[in-house]
């Protein structure tokens, strides 16, 4: 998956560099979501997509947090803006305004938690319900470096995503594996069409997002 | 909901007993192994042990950074560790003889509680040992029934897990302070169950457990969240009604008196829930730097919840120049969750000087209060009487609908959040200069903001199909179930004009609140410096600049009053 594509990983600050009109880059802004049960480790596949790090002591979410994280597909830097949920079902009232305009989300569970793969599946629910009808979904396994104490298996995951529609990954924060990957695939899955801002500028993109206008909800030039 | 049992069949309910049997197998489990702590029985898996490194600096609250703390630290210590020896003399004076209303405790809790004072002092504010003493045994019975009956024990348990990790007391796995919060916390959602487990409320505990005994923190818990001072509960139960209510008050106090940043957030998308959720539920942890966090703790203590409202317009009027300056969401929420906890840039003393001066203001402007409480952020029922959970919870099923609460919840937040887009929208109608230039950037703000004023079928699309309804705004404050209190507020929410004049008035002809030149000194510039290696964020004009920005901001409400 994703050869073509390079991750700006550490070095986002060079892939994001604004081209002065001399060179063709588009530059794509997207909200990203992410979604599940708590110490699912949804705090630590952020950490290890946008800082390449991972963290056995990462401070479990209250709230939520916000991490940006620009990647490279071809001629488009694809800048995410990440919001991080807490995974404790009081703040459940609080995910819709954080989903409300996202372009993507990422429902995270653990291979060794079954309870977390019903979650992910209300999760998946509520998304198709409530948010924005285009909305990108990733399915994400994660904690695949325990997968030989694993309960929830791949296949029976890879059945329901497709049944579904969601785009589905194993992965693991700790070792690192299809974190940039599973980004990516949402990248690349995601409209990149010319639409009708320009620079960027983040101003208003969020707010008319929430518009149904399907062709030209996401992308800058 | 257990009452649609009656619809399940036999293997449901086979189904259930095996459910309930693996969670209570799971909380027996959990709590062996905090019983065993230590003890090398307890095989704990190399991955959830940090190993110690000891080129790590531990600073003297025990928090570990990654490289040596600056020299510079050293004389500067030095010098601080004297005075704080005198420090502690005088307090163990006046902790001899408590009183709390006393000016001189007041001014000695702003200048800082000493270091070796905090566990007497902070026990003190919040009356713990006349609690223990009150409620002999209560703490031991709610544990034990803990250990039968908690319904909270995964949960806590992962956040025990990853609480404070890079502080000594806290970093290996099953240590004494790691068994005493996980054992507090699940003892209180016992003796709490209308609250249960909130996270959040382990950082509470962990901090309080940084200077207290387990039994000392878990009656100075309950202080933070019985107590009307603190009233915690309210934050923490499910819908977060204090939260709204405090955020609304934020929301005010910005409209108020800084109308160009909170216009600024607005055009930018910032709704203050996307920065402060930390500020109001764990009193600034890991948003400011760990020393200046205790000194407002210390402050919150005596003073109670409106310190937390002017602290958190304090951070934001100090740093207004900075924020003012970016351009984007995730630059200005970087500044105020990341920055400022990494290096806030003025230094503590500075800041609570600051923070006292606008409590002082915000008294004067009747807004350092927030609207009255509604009944709901009480606990209702009386607390440490055990009442079994109801099978749902024991089992640790989710919900997969909105309770009632949680719908309004949503709706609340998503109404504040366009009030606010409305507002800006029509003081930018105003401000000619801004829109009049054209230039696309805020053509494009405002277009955005239009639609997301104007078209509620649009925002609120979501919240139809899930049959939530967005009412009218004007209820906001009808509902006070204490209408004693004459604030601002009794009127509702549309006495804007009332209210700003009023503020206006104070504002021009009152002097306490202008940061002067002899209010910034230039010694603070450079004890700034050599206390954070750089500072960055003190911008020259700081202080001329800002009293006419603000009188900027009058006369452009006077012009649309
Ligand atoms: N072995 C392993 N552990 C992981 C992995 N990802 C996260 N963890 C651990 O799982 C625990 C929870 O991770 P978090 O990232 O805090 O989980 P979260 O989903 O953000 O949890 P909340 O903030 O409570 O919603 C932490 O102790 C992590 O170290 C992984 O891929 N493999
Ligand atoms: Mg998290």
């Amino acid at each position: 998956m994703a050869t073509t594509a390079r991750s700006g990983g550490n070095a986002s600050g060079s892939s994001a560099q604004r081209p002065n009109g001399t060179q063709q880059n588009k530059n794509c802004q997207f909200k990203l979501v992410l979604l599940g049960e708590s110490a699912v480790g949804k705090s630590s596949l952020v950490l290890r997509f946008v800082k390449g790090q991972f963290h056995e002591y990462q401070e479990s979410t209250i709230g939520a947090a916000f991490l940006t994280q620009t990647l490279c597909i071809e001629d488009t830097v694809v800048k995410f803006e990440i919001w991080d949920t807490a995974g404790q079902e009081r703040y459940h009232s609080l995910a819709p305004m954080y989903y409300r305009g996202a372009q993507a989300a990422i429902v995270v569970y653990d291979i060794q938690n079954q309870d977390s793969f019903q979650r992910a599946k209300t999760w998946v629910k509520e998304l198709h319900k409530q948010a924005s009808p285009n909305i990108v979904i990733a399915l994400a396994g994660n904690k695949a470096d325990l997968s030989n104490i694993r309960v929830v298996e791949y296949e029976e995951a890879k059945q329901y995503a497709e049944e579904n529609g969601l785009l589905f990954m194993e992965t693991s924060a700790k070792t690192g594996m299809n974190v940039n990957d599973i980004f990516l695939a949402i990248a690349k899955k995601l409209p990149k069409n010319d639409g009708a801002n320009n620079q960027g500028a983040p101003a208003g993109r969020r707010l008319n997002d929430n518009e149904n206008n399907r062709q030209t909800n996401n992308c800058c030039k | 909901m257990t009452n649609n049992i009656s619809s399940k069949t036999i293997t449901a309910l086979d189904d259930q007993e095996a459910l309930l049997q693996r969670a209570a197998d799971e909380r027996e489990a959990i709590f062996n192994r905090y019983s065993l702590g230590l003890d090398p029985k307890n095989v704990v898996d190399p991955w959830e042990n940090p190993t110690f490194e000891l080129y790590h600096i531990t600073d003297k609250y025990g928090f570990m950074h990654d490289s040596r703390l600056p020299d510079t630290r050293d004389s500067q210590e030095l010098q601080r560790t004297k005075i704080e020896l005198e420090r502690d003399k005088k307090w163990m004076k006046m902790l001899a003889n408590w009183n709390p209303n006393n000016e001189k405790v007041r001014r000695r809790v702003f200048k800082g509680i000493p270091d070796r004072m905090r566990w007497p002092a902070w026990k003190k504010l919040l009356n713990v040992d006349e609690l223990i003493v009150a409620n002999r045994d209560k703490y031991a019975s709610m544990l034990a029934l803990a250990r039968k009956y908690s319904t909270e024990v995964r949960q806590i348990d992962s956040d025990v897990n990853r609480q404070f990790r890079d502080n000594v007391a806290y970093r290996q796995r099953y240590s004494v302070k790691q068994c005493s919060l996980f054992n507090v916390l699940n003892a209180y959602s016992i003796y709490n169950p209308e609250l249960g487990y909130c996270q959040g409320m382990a950082c509470l505990a962990g901090v309080l457990l940084l200077f207290m005994q387990e039994e000392e923190a878990f009656w100075a818990l309950n202080q933070l969240i019985i107590d009307r001072k603190y009233a915690m509960h309210g934050l923490f139960i499910e819908g977060f009604p204090k939260l709204t209510r405090f955020l609304e008050h934020h929301d005010r106090i910005m409209s108020k008196m800084m109308r160009k940043l909170h216009q600024h957030f607005m055009k930018h998308n910032v709704d203050a829930i996307l920065y402060s959720i930390k500020w109001f539920f764990v009193i600034f942890v890991e948003r400011i730097p760990y020393s200046l966090a205790l000194r407002v703790w210390d402050i919150y203590l005596l003073e109670g919840d409106r310190v937390v409202t002017a602290m958190a317009v304090t951070i934001l009027y100090l740093h207004k120049h900075e924020l003012l300056r970016l351009n984007d969401m995730d630059s200005i929420i970087e500044y105020l969750q990341v920055k400022l906890h990494k290096n806030f840039g003025y230094n503590d003393d500075y800041v609570i000087e600051a923070l006292e001066r606008m409590m002082k203001k915000l008294k004067d402007l009747k807004l350092d209060v927030a609207p009255p409480a509604k009944a709901n952020e009480f606990p209702v029922r009386p607390l440490g009487q055990f009442i079994e959970a109801d099978i749902e919870k024991k089992i640790g099923r989710r919900r997969s609908e909105y309770t009632d609460n949680e719908k309004q919840v949503i709706t609340d937040v998503i109404l504040r959040s366009e009030q606010n887009a409305v507002e800006v929208q029509s003081t930018m109608s105003y401000e000619t200069s801004e829109c009049a230039t054209g230039d696309a950037y805020s053509m494009k703000t405002y277009r955005s903001i239009t639609s997301l004023a104007t078209s509620p079928a649009v925002s609120s699309y979501s919240l139809y199909s899930n049959g939530f309804v967005v009412t009218t705004n004007n209820k906001l404050y009808n509902n006070d179930i204490d209408n004693n209190t004459t604030s601002a507020y009794n009127n509702g929410h549309n006495n804007h004009g009332n209210n700003y004049n009023s503020y206006s008035h104070n504002y021009r002809h009152s002097n306490s609140y202008s940061y002067s030149h002899t209010m910034l000194p230039l010694q603070n510039h450079t004890d700034a410096e050599v206390d954070y290696g750089h500072v960055d964020d003190l911008p020259p004009e700081f202080n001329e600049n800002d009293a006419n920005v603000d009188d900027d901001e009058l006369s452009v409400q006077n012009t649309r009053l």
